[in-house]
């Protein structure tokens, strides 16, 4: 393949990183001077079709946009928040019009990720998410300089007058139960709900399936109140038995209400079609690029694809599209770029005078 | 070939699962099948944790549900109970009486108060208003107190209400069968202020509560508040208000009678240091104690009053039978120093007790308190436990001081209060470095007032920082004024020294107000040295080690001003940032016949060098003096054989004349040099009358 690009988008399996022919450096090698951002992922998708065990990407290239990337270790910098902020201040240009990151790292905080980059670029729209390993909730990676990287956050920026970038997401998801309240948490770890140890409610309410703790928890996310009445949806990362403490995707405040939620797989695949609809920019010239939730994946199941083919029915025929299944979604809502859960989140982009890209789906279908 | 796609009557998902493995409606291959399979039996598994979770999740957030009604219907029924309580509590403790009615006039419920005033509960509840409340007219006759009218009136009006009513009692019904309207005593009666308010909602009438005010209970409590003013409540004795009262009266009395009282005024000593060792309920105790043996001393006709904390005021009557006010006081004091019992332990105060005989020209008790008060101080001063008398000299002083005070405010306020300046030299080379600022202040009838007269009188009025901040404002402005002409001629810096007073020192601003002085006049730091006196800065070593700190932190260096003098602590001596000790003139007096005074001055050099602070003698008054001190090593020189405190102007003229003839050798780097002298620290003023 010697075809120039501009930006190559990597989604794997994280065995990926592990595969004997390097596929990876075979990217940076291929495109020497393209912006590569990729991770480890819960699965990964092109078109409307669902893969695992195998490594997805996507070339674009720009007529006249031009591309800018940065890399850093959440550990070095001190925290997501310092990352974030970190990422935005190596991306800050002058028409710089949208960023797209994606982090590794279990347990990251993708809340203060996106708030540390809104500390620097607090109108620039940032969407992506954070990495996965499937259904494993293991080690997760990025792509920093043609190698699987634990613990580091990557992110692409897009400059110039001619891009043109919309965003959507789509939730789905129904509260249920009493509202409860959050009587201990730091950051994105919850303690006690009602004063009782969240592990416990949850344990109760998942009877056998609690044995597959973290990832069945997915089944059941949070509905998180804030203090100022904003409502964000926030999923299981990890657990600890021995303070009964559960580490959600994104803040949970001390004070704020919470409220458990179920969907059924019609509302998730309803409300991702929403999402797509909303993000949509019309015609066939855009590409988009579709994160999802692995908490969706779990529920939807032997019927994952349908959200992906709800999606897909919303742009126009022939519109390209990528994406994967993430421990966390970053996307505009609200005027404000924020982590999401449990969502379908949308990116499209275009250029006035379209991009030329290509896709190469390597490996099977699962 | 026929695509799944073709066979919409199968389920959306089981036609996806064939088309992505790519099987239409022939019957696959075996291998095929065992995949198809799978895939279907993931599909059931999916449904069936999805319903099983779902019905579970059902189930246990409706039996959450359920919990917490029953919880928010248990906690309503506690919570209402709860109030009741609340409302009966204050309804029964309301120092009111209090009457609630019905729509019909039926009383429904009354207090204790409204008890007291009417009768039992027996003779009110279930009857009617106008039956129960009966006021007794001028002429003794008896009348519903709240008939229909006024009902209407205080629900138009949402309140009635009158003052001063008299009604008929408890007592008054008490011994007379209900009903029977002839048998109640009217003169058991009862006066009150009432009011009706009426419970109405959208205008109907629910009923109201009346409320009666028992008068004799008011006026009862109004004397109490009374007595109360003019009362210390631990001691029961008279305050400071109803002495100085009795006083006044005692005083215009004596115009007539020609007999005049005395005052005794009393202090304990080391009140503090029981209160502290034993807690303050002994020391209250012991308080009550006092009071007790000073009432017992005292003759009828006499008055003791607590006027704060361990003060206490005693007016001796003069009764014409030959006593004393001296021999109270000395009988006060020895039943004082009997010893008390103190949480179980035999403990003992005494007290200084002054002594003042008022006399024609006392008006008013304010005076006659303050000699006492001065002579309790002496009392004090002299070492505690004992009678000290106000005599005419005493009172002659305490005018002048007060004179002084007056005429000191004026001339602060005035800018009359001038400074002078006493040369500093080096007692090798006679070299002048600087000058030490000595407050003047020169009266237009007094003359020259001293200012060992008159500091004392401002520290002791609070005037002492309004002289204290003149002193710096004169000083820097001059010294200022030094430098800028030095600089042109090229010589080395001029310093000048200003006293800072002890109250000054514990003032936590000190630096605040040096540094705004020097700032006004753009005053560098090491041209002023602070100077402190030993005394002072033992008062409260730590607070005063603080403040050594804030100034050399802001490169302002401070002097020991009158060294030997105190009883330095060498740990202190140590441990204080200072740049110079000023021995003083007390010890340069005898300096050339004594070989003694010579032996002490080497060791306060020895130790002010081996602590790196410059030595300067203070009162240097012969070429002798001046001689011995050189020979021992004192670098500093300060005193009348030198030079006289002379106003600014001639201090310039000096400075530059005494230079010229030594000129610095490299005046623009000079500046850190002359700094034998101690850092410069914020100064209070202390009286300079030292410059002989």
């Amino acid at each position: 393949m010697d075809e120039r690009a501009d930006v190559v988008l990597a989604f794997a399996d994280a065995a990926v990183a592990e595969h004997l022919d390097g596929p990876l450096g075979t990217i940076a090698h291929t495109w020497p001077d393209a912006h590569v951002l990729g991770c480890s992922t819960a699965g990964q998708s092109l078109g409307d079709v669902l893969h695992d065990d195998s490594l997805v990407i996507v070339t674009i290239r720009f007529a006249s946009t031009v591309a800018v990337s940065a890399h850093v270790s959440l550990e070095r910098c001190g925290g997501a928040r310092r990352a974030g902020r970190r990422l935005a201040e190596q991306l800050a240009a002058p028409g710089l019009r949208a960023a797209f990151v994606v982090s590794g790292g279990s347990g990251t905080n993708g809340t203060a990720l996106a708030a540390g980059f809104a500390d620097i670029l607090p109108d620039l729209p940032l969407s992506g998410g954070l990495a996965g390993d499937g259904d494993r909730f293991g080690t997760t990676w990025t792509v920093v300089d043609g190698e699987a990287r634990e613990g580091w956050a990557s992110a692409v920026g897009f400059v110039g007058d001619d891009i043109e970038v919309g965003f959507g997401s789509g939730s789905g998801w129904d509260i249920f139960g009493p509202v409860r309240l959050v009587t201990r948490s730091f950051g994105n770890v919850l303690y006690e709900l009602d004063g009782r140890p969240v592990l416990d409610l949850y344990r109760e309410y998942l009877g056998a399936s609690a044995a597959d703790l973290p990832a069945s928890g997915m089944y059941f996310p949070l509905e998180v109140r804030d203090l100022d009445g904003r409502a964000v949806v926030r999923t299981v990362l990890q657990i600890d038995d021995t303070d009964g403490s559960m580490t959600f995707g994104g803040d949970i405040a001390q004070g704020a209400g919470a409220q458990l939620m179920r969907a059924s797989t019609d509302n998730l695949v309803h409300g991702a079609h929403l999402a797509a609809k909303q993000a949509s920019l019309g015609g066939a010239d855009e590409l988009a690029i579709a994160v999802s939730c692995v908490g969706r994946r779990m529920v939807l199941g032997e019927r994952t694809d349908e959200e992906l083919e709800a999606v897909l029915e919303a742009f126009s025929p022939g519109v390209p599209m990528v994406g994967f299944y993430a421990y966390g979604e970053i996307s505009p809502s609200d005027g404000f770029s924020d982590l999401h859960n449990q969502t379908m989140t949308i990116t499209t982009m275009r250029e006035r005078r379209s991009p030329r890209r290509t896709s190469t789906p390597e490996g099977g279908p699962r | 070939m026929k695509s799944t796609d073709e066979h919409p009557q199968l389920h959306r998902l089981l036609r996806r699962q064939l088309k992505r493995l790519g099987i239409d409606d022939r019957p696959p291959d075996p291998a095929m099948w065992a995949a198809v399979l799978q895939h279907v039996d993931r599909a059931y598994c999916d449904a069936d944790r999805g319903q099983q979770m779902l019905e579970r999740a059902i189930d246990i957030s409706t039996r959450e549900m359920s919990q917490l009604h029953e919880e928010l219907a248990q906690r309503s029924d506690v919570e209402l109970a709860a109030e009741r309580t609340r409302l009966q509590l204050v309804f029964e403790s309301v120092t009111a009486g209090l009457v609630v009615f019905d729509r019909t006039g039926r009383i429904a419920a009354v207090n204790p108060e409204a008890m007291r005033l009417l009768g039992p509960r027996s003779s009110l509840v279930d009857r009617q208003l106008d039956a129960c409340l009966l006021s007794v007219a001028g002429d003794g006759e008896l009348a519903p107190l709240v008939g229909p009218d006024e009902l209407a009136q205080a629900v138009a009006e949402r309140r009635w209400s009158r003052q001063d009513v008299t009604l008929l009692g408890a007592a008054g019904r008490s011994h007379s069968p209900a009903g029977a309207e002839a048998t109640w005593d009217k003169n058991e009666t009862v006066s009150v202020d009432v009011v009706v308010v009426p419970f109405a909602e959208d205008d109907q009438n629910l009923g109201g509560l009346v409320v009666l005010d028992d008068n004799a209970e008011r006026e009862l409590a109004r004397e109490r508040l009374a007595w109360q003013a003019t009362h210390d409540s631990l001691t029961m004795l008279p305050n400071r208000q109803l002495i100085v009262d009795r006083i006044e009266t005692s005083l215009r009395q004596a115009r007539v009678t020609g007999r005049w009282p005395s005052l005794l005024f009393i202090d304990l000593d080391r009140f503090k240091h029981v209160n502290d060792s034993y807690g303050h309920a002994t020391g209250d105790t012991l308080l009550v104690t006092v009071a007790a043996r000073l009432q017992t001393c005292i003759r009828a006709g006499d008055a003791v009053a607590r006027l704060s904390g361990d003060e206490f005021l005693v007016l001796v009557e003069d009764q014409g039978d030959g006593h004393s006010a001296e021999a109270l006081a000395e009988r006060i004091r020895r039943a004082i120093a009997e010893p008390f019992e103190a949480a179980g332990d035999q403990t003992f105060v005494s007290a200084s007790i002054g002594v003042a005989q008022s006399g024609s020209m006392d008006n008013s008790a304010e005076p006659l308190m303050h000699h006492a008060d001065l002579a309790m101080y002496r009392a004090k001063e002299r070492g505690r436990n004992c009678v000290e008398t106000v005599d005419d000299t005493f009172r002659l002083h305490a005018a002048e001081r007060a004179l002084l005070e007056r005429e000191l405010r004026v001339a602060i306020a005035r800018r009359e209060l001038g400074v002078a300046y006493q040369p500093l030299h080096r007692s090798d080379s006679n070299e002048l470095v600087g000058f030490e600022a000595l407050a003047r202040w020169v009266h237009p009838v007094l003359g020259d007032v001293r200012p060992d007269r008159f500091v004392p009188v401002a520290e002791q009025t609070g005037l002492i920082q309004a002289l204290g901040d003149r002193m710096l404002d004169v000083a820097c402005r001059d010294v200022a004024h030094w430098n800028r002409e030095r600089r042109v001629l090229g010589l080395s810096p001029i310093v000048v020294h200003v006293n800072i007073s002890g109250r000054e020192l514990q003032s936590p601003n000190l630096l605040g107000r040096v540094r705004d002085a020097m700032r006004r006049h753009d005053v560098v730091s090491h041209w002023v040295v602070l100077e402190m006196t030993e005394t002072m800065l033992l008062d409260d070593p730590t607070r005063a080690l603080e403040r050594l700190r804030e100034l050399k932190a802001a490169g302002i260096r401070v002097a020991i001003d009158d060294f030997g003098t105190g009883y330095s602590s060498l740990s202190y001596l140590r441990r204080y940032p200072v740049h110079m000790i000023k021995i003083d003139r007390e010890f340069i007096a005898d300096l050339a016949s004594s070989k003694q005074d010579q032996a002490i001055v080497q060791a306060m050099v020895d130790l002010g060098h081996s602590l790196d602070h410059a030595v300067l003698a203070e009162g240097v008054e012969t070429g002798a003096e001046l001689e011995v001190l050189k020979r021992l090593g004192c670098e500093m020189v300060q005193g009348y054989l030198l030079g006289m405190p002379m106003p600014g102007d001639e201090a310039l003229a000096l400075a530059v004349s005494s230079r010229m003839q030594t000129p610095d050798p490299a005046p623009s780097a000079s500046d850190e040099k002359e700094l034998l002298l101690p850092p410069p620290e914020p100064s209070t003023f202390h009286p300079g009358q030292r410059s002989r």
